[in-house]
């Protein structure tokens, strides 16, 4: 007897916790074409920023999850401008691919700086809610029954800033033509701090939920950095909604891996569909044009 | 060394302008003749280190600095080497300087296939699939513990019985001294030509007649090679293996060295290597500031002087060098 109701909400929880750090990393793929390796890391400030609002500041979680997200704007925001954008002036097509050793760089800092700041203490929190919650007779905590609901609801207001307001517009138009938009008057430099600015904002939130189920520590990023690379690459650069997909494909496929195979394993076979994608269909299973799919 | 009749010294068949051959020579004979003189263990292990880390950023040079591939997964040919002569010497008792003949053919032979397969991807594509190849070998050796004894460690039998680590330093120095001067060799030839050129732009370079196929696999699998080559070195000097040795952190600091000390030259992972080994050891008390200060040069490099410390090299002291000849 295969118990597909406990596998399908261990899935959609599991991927709940991929969704807002892999959609950060396609947003930047798709949209400045940046290869961020400090997505993890960012969620990794998110959650000592949650952690801090939550227990010296003292405020409602809904507020220090705001708060989180405003912080982690600025940090993205900052970083694009102190860093990227010299970089942006003197890389060419090779653009792309100096994001990645940049991004490296700043990873090495965040992660060695939260471990000289934090020290290497686990930082987490009580259960918000404390209780469980009844699924069709599986017992799920309140907390992470929220936390997949906020996720999606946070996806849904992504793609409702980028559909309907004049800045998401801007973002996604940027995507398609980087030539052209100056000519409609929007100020391209500004567009790139905005959209790193949001996707730290996403994944900061991201690791504000990881917290506060788990735990955070200066190296909690690697795990959240390598999923988001791999429903990335899986799902296709730059695509937010394959990416979407994709967190809760990878998700699934590990929660049956898990049940099945033996401790190891499971990430063996994530890593595998990596592999296999790239070898069979580069593009990922979503394929988009991403500018500069093969060198940039 | 110097030739007769062309008035120009040559090194190993390249011409070499008279001060700089003496300062390689100086700088030769003093990392020969200085650590047995100093006889000061703790210095001997820093050295060994500069010296390993230049090895294997000058491997990871070879296909970041010239075919532009970046072998982002290249912890693992280096853990490949590394585990095979291990496991050889751990459960066969074979002398790992026999071990190292198996261990370089599987490092080899694994980059030849990991180099084959990425043939048709190129920049981050590159990168990710070597990536994801190292990080399925890390979890593969995690979860085979059976074998290698996973995160509890396999215990390596060490290249020499005596406590002292000079023995060590010399023969990190002759693997490296080897290695460069093979890659030197390669890359100064035809071979280094074609590199540059499928580096350059891949379409050019089949138009005017280079088989990319051939030199770009070439090329990754020579890397590999050297790769497996610091591997077996650095197993059988620290004694103990961990899945780790395929992890990120190995390829990262291969990277920072590589790029730090400036790619495309295969010589600049020595200063960089020198700096960045140098920096660890004063910052040591320092904990975790010190890898900050080498995320900052990385950073550094990367916006202000992509070519790294090679090409301030080339820029304020090569000239002066010349101008005095």
């Amino acid at each position: 007897m295969i118990p597909i109701l406990d596998i399908v909400l261990t899935s959609l929880i599991r991927g709940a916790f991929y969704v807002l750090v892999s959609a950060s990393l396609a947003l930047l793929f798709g949209i400045i074409s940046v290869a961020s390796f400090i997505q993890g890391d960012i969620a990794m400030l998110g959650g000592y920023v949650a952690f801090f609002a939550l227990t010296i500041l003292g405020v409602n979680p809904i507020i220090a999850v705001v708060l989180t997200g405003a912080v982690l704007f600025l940090v993205g925001a900052l970083i694009e401008r102190s860093l990227l954008r010299p970089l942006r002036r003197i890389s060419g097509k090779l653009w792309m691919f100096n994001t990645f050793v940049l991004t490296l760089g700043i990873s090495q800092i965040l992660e060695n700086g939260a471990q000289a700041a934090f020290g290497p203490t686990f930082y987490g929190v009580n259960a918000l809610w404390p209780g469980v919650i009844d699924v069709f007779g599986s017992p799920i905590a309140n907390d992470r029954m929220i936390m997949l609901i906020a996720s999606v609801a946070i996806m849904v207001l992504l793609w409702a800033f980028l559909k309907f307001t004049k800045p998401g517009r801007a973002i996604r138009a940027l995507g398609m033509n980087e030539e052209a938009i100056p000519l409609f008057g929007v100020n391209v430099n500004m567009i790139y701090m905005i959209t790193f600015g949001l996707t730290g904002l996403l994944a900061g939130i991201g690791g504000a939920f990881y917290m506060a189920v788990y735990t955070t520590y200066p190296l909690m990023g690697v795990t959240p950095n390598l999923k988001a690379w791999t429903v990335v690459l899986i799902g296709g650069l730059g695509n937010v909604k394959g990416a979407v997909f994709c967190s809760f494909l990878l998700a699934f496929i590990e929660t049956v891996a898990t049940y099945y195979l033996a401790s190891g394993w499971p990430d063996v076979i994530s890593v595998v569909i990596v592999i296999l994608v790239l070898l069979f269909r580069p593009t990922g299973l979503f394929g988009t044009e991403v500018k500069g799919i093969w060198e940039k | 060394m110097g030739k007769v009749g062309t008035g120009i010294p040559k090194l190993m068949g390249i011409p070499i302008q008279r001060n700089l051959l003496y300062v390689i020579l100086a700088l030769a004979a003093v990392s020969v003749i200085v650590p047995p003189i100093m006889a000061n263990g703790y210095l001997n292990t820093v050295l060994i280190s500069i010296v390993m880390w230049a090895g294997i950023g000058a491997a990871f040079d070879l296909t970041a600095g010239y075919i532009k591939v970046t072998n982002f997964g290249f912890a693992g040919f280096f853990a490949a080497g590394a585990y095979t002569s291990g496991l050889l010497a751990a459960d066969f008792a074979i002398s790992p300087f026999i071990g190292l003949i198996p261990a370089l053919v599987i490092a080899t032979a694994f980059g030849a296939f990991v180099g084959f397969l990425t043939l048709r991807l190129h920049g981050i594509f590159a990168a990710a699939f070597s990536w994801f190849m190292a990080t399925t070998l890390q979890y593969v050796l995690a979860a085979e513990s059976q074998y290698t004894r996973g995160y509890s460690g396999l215990v390596v039998p060490q290249f020499f019985s005596g406590i002292s680590t000079l023995p060590y330093y010399y023969l990190v120095l002759v693997m490296y001294v080897v290695e460069l001067a093979i890659l030197l060799k390669i890359v100064r030839g035809k071979p280094g030509v074609a590199f540059k050129i499928i580096g350059e732009d891949e379409t050019a370079a089949r138009t005017v007649g280079v088989n990319v196929t051939f030199y770009r696999s070439i090329c990754f699998t020579i890397a590999c090679l050297f790769a497996g080559l610091m591997g077996v070195f650095y197993g059988h000097y620290l004694g103990l293996l961990t899945p780790d040795v395929s992890s990120l952190a190995i390829t990262i600091q291969a990277l920072a060295i590589c790029y730090i000390g400036g790619r495309g030259t295969l010589w600049g992972s020595l200063p960089g290597s020198i700096l960045i080994i140098t920096i660890f050891e004063v910052f040591r008390p320092l904990a975790a500031y010190r890898f900050i200060i080498y995320g900052i040069l990385l950073v550094v490099v990367m916006i202000k002087a992509q070519g790294g410390l090679a090409s301030l090299f080339v820029k304020y002291l090569k000239p002066r060098l010349m101008s005095s000849a």
